[in-house]
């Protein structure tokens, strides 16, 4: 394990650093700060940041410098999260399409694809959406039923997608359909792009438990995409997911734990402030302990995404190694948040207006933590594939 | 290991005595070897030459045994945990009072005692040996039959100057020093042990059948499994960065250290137990090796302090620091 930066990788988290300060609005990410009210105002908000990251160089890190990308390391990968984290950035509402769609089309697309798609997304002028879940193909995404039949040239699209995040302010979709139902559930599938202003596609908003956020459904009745849309050959829909899924869970969490840092020393600033009986909460000697318990569970996330980097570093293939990570995060960050709520004590009733503490975060926080250990291969998954791929247990 | 060429040791690295510790606390070795290996030699860094030539070549032969008498009722050595006291009495030191739970007691040529001088706060490491007039070890009959553990008394031990390690009342820092690596030690093996129960677990997984299939098609086995590697994956990374930390120097040694301790003897416990419901009744059986780690677990869990009194040396360092939000540009 070695745990120290190059100069010239501290000279990149230097320059980053820089440059996020220089290019966030001022005061950003300072608690007086004035974030938008609204959900189109924070999909503007964060549509711009894109284009900023664009201007900047700094969109499309890992991708090769011939497509567009910085062809970054993977140490400064994980600085890039580390910094914009730290900045409180806002989240790249591309992010999808950067971490997925695109090596994916880098590795399967044919040169009209990669030339076509690449440049866009790292501009965003495309912004992209991603429709692999359906209402009966969640966990079990092989089983999903949404048709693709062939005519002459076209696909013929016809089914349901859900979860597809963003699908109301997104220009293309990239999306999973039935192209053999007579194969095996596996090898009928196609991976497809498809033009979100095509006739016959519908979207439809889902309002969150949080009562925001970016949910939808989309529906698709007759929709005609072209054949060369297809990425990756017609029923090799599965082997071109696979690619996709192996840059969901890589550098990313790297994001999600110095996220979870910078919310617990909020916590703990918190646990100072906020009094019980005339004593600040942190001198509370059980909740104290509980807060000890996160503080040093956080560390443990950290160190093991540092030994898993170590191992990459070294040449090692990124395994299932993942699958720990995830589900160690979404369910250590779950506890935290519950945590919060209980050193609010009675203000954890208050989600907004003037009496809410700090704005209501905690609230909103603790209500979306719920969806981290669904998303991206629900906790029970990673349960499987770490008793299967890592410890070898039969399926 | 640790130790130098000069005393007939290797030279090496803390990590690479802390891969070692692992190994043991996977083999359940039944031996001091963190108070031999680790606590001994470190503290002796800040002992006499005479001192270090008397021990450290026959503690790198395997000649010498060492324990650690570090603490009373309380467990946890510092601030507050040392119930021996040294009274100056001319050229000489005598020492009175207890330390629990000692391991190998009865073996060890040499017993690293630290106590509390005259009537202050200060601190002496004085190195005992077990004919000294006046020290007398009753055996605890163990939790873990692999451990033999003592009460040690010291009814009015006489001991000169040359039996001090360094200045009598400075005796602080070489024992943080040792304690710290002595933690993470402990954490290595707590680590090693888990590594063994879980791998147990897996492996008769594989091979129990009931309903008839393997116990480990099913989900409550092989997630229940899957949540023993989560737990035992992140704390031995844990683990590793504290070693890492002595060797580096790093500042935030302390706190590693004492999160390590806490979070891998937590872990272990909990494997083991988990291991054990894998097994079923044959877990719960003397004939199987399984309760030997879930009692080495708990003997782990607790040496050198409780988890929680760990936990509070993390919480202790947020009081000094001062707030963060705002100062992340």
């Amino acid at each position: 394990m070695d745990l120290t930066f190059t100069s010239a990788e501290e000279q990149f988290r230097l320059e980053l650093r820089r440059w996020l300060y220089e290019h966030l609005p001022a005061g950003w990410g300072t608690p007086g700060y004035q974030y938008p009210k609204t959900y189109e105002e924070w999909v503007a908000l964060r549509r711009q940041w894109d284009r900023t990251l664009y201007a900047g160089g700094y969109a499309g890190l890992s991708w090769p410098k011939e497509y567009g990308g910085r062809g970054a390391t993977l140490v400064e990968q994980v600085i890039y999260f580390e910094e914009i984290a730290r900045a409180r950035a806002p989240e790249e509402l591309n992010r999808a399409a950067k971490l997925l769609l695109g090596p994916t089309i880098i590795h399967h697309g044919t040169e009209e694809q990669k030339r076509r798609f690449l440049p866009r997304i790292l501009s965003a002028d495309d912004q992209w959406c991603q429709g692999f879940s359906e209402p009966n193909a969640g966990s079990d995404i092989a089983s999903l039923s949404t048709r693709a039949v062939r005519d002459g040239d076209t696909l013929v699209i016809n089914g349901q997608k859900v979860w597809t995040s963003f699908a109301t302010v997104a220009d293309w979709i990239f999306m999973l359909v039935r192209t053999d139902p007579d194969a095996p559930k596996h090898k009928g599938i196609t991976f497809l792009l498809a033009d979100m202003r095509t006739p016959g596609i519908t979207v439809r908003p889902i309002v969150q438990m949080t009562g925001s956020g970016e949910f939808c459904e989309t529906f698709f009745d007759n929709v005609r995409v072209p054949m060369a849309n297809v990425l990756g050959g017609l029923n090799q829909g599965w082997q071109v997911t696979a690619t996709a899924l192996t840059h969901e869970r890589g550098t990313l969490a790297f994001h999600r734990h110095a996220m979870i840092r910078l919310e617990f020393d909020e916590l703990i600033d918190m646990a100072k402030r906020i009094t019980r009986r005339g004593r600040p909460v942190i001198e509370d000697p059980l909740l104290r302990q509980r807060l000890a318990q996160c503080h040093s569970e956080i560390e443990m996330l950290r160190w093991t995404l540092y030994s898993n980097l170590t191992k990459r570093l070294r040449g090692e293939p990124a395994g299932s190694e993942g699958s720990i990570v995830k589900l160690y995060w979404s369910e250590l960050y779950q506890r935290i948040v519950e945590l919060a709520l209980e050193v609010l004590g009675p203000a954890s009733q208050i989600a907004d207006g003037a009496l809410a503490e700090e704005g209501g975060r905690w609230q909103h926080r603790f209500l979306k933590s719920r969806g981290d250990s669904i998303h991206s291969g629900a906790n029970e998954i990673q349960r499987n594939i770490i008793g299967e791929r890592l410890l070898g247990l039969p399926r | 290991m640790l130790l130098g060429e000069k005393h007939g040791g290797l030279g090496l690295g803390f990590l690479d005595l802390a891969l070692l510790c692992e190994e043991s606390g996977r083999a359940l070795l039944p031996a001091p070897l963190v108070e031999t290996a680790v606590v001994l030699p470190l503290a002796l860094d800040a002992g006499s030459a005479a001192q270090c030539e008397r021990w450290l070549p026959r503690v790198a032969t395997g000649d010498a045994v060492a324990t650690a008498a570090l603490a009373g009722r309380d467990g946890f050595p510092l601030p507050s945990g040392i119930d021996v006291r040294a009274r100056r009495e001319g050229a000489w030191f005598v020492l009175d009072g207890e330390a629990l739970v000692v391991p190998f007691a009865d073996v060890a040529d040499v017993m690293l005692t630290a106590t509390r001088v005259d009537d202050g706060d200060g601190i002496a490491l004085f190195l005992v040996e077990p004919g000294d007039a006046g020290v007398s070890r009753q055996a605890l009959p163990g939790l873990d039959p692999t451990i033999r553990t003592a009460a040690v008394r010291f009814g009015g031990v006489r001991l000169g100057r040359d039996r001090v390690i360094g200045e009598a009342g400075g005796g602080r820092p070489a024992l943080e020093r040792a304690l710290r690596a002595a933690n993470i030690a402990l954490a290595f093996q707590a680590v090693g042990g888990a590594g063994r129960a879980l791998e147990m677990a897996v492996e008769y997984a594989k091979v129990r059948q009931q309903f008839g299939k393997p116990i480990g098609s099913f989900q409550a086995i092989k997630h229940k499994c899957a949540d023993m590697m989560v737990q035992y994956e992140t704390r031995r990374a844990g683990a590793c960065y504290a070693a890492w930390t002595i060797d580096a120097g790093a500042p935030d040694a302390e706190v590693a250290a004492a999160m390590a301790k806490a979070m891998c003897t937590e872990m272990f416990p909990y494997v083991a137990g988990a291991a054990i419901q894998v097994h079923g009744g044959i877990g719960f059986t003397w004939e199987h090796d399984l309760h030997f780690y879930f009692k080495r677990a708990k003997y782990l869990e607790f040496a050198l302090g409780t988890p929680s009194q760990h936990r509070e040396v993390v919480a202790a360092t947020w009081l000094a620091k001062s707030s963060v939000e705002g100062d992340h540009r």
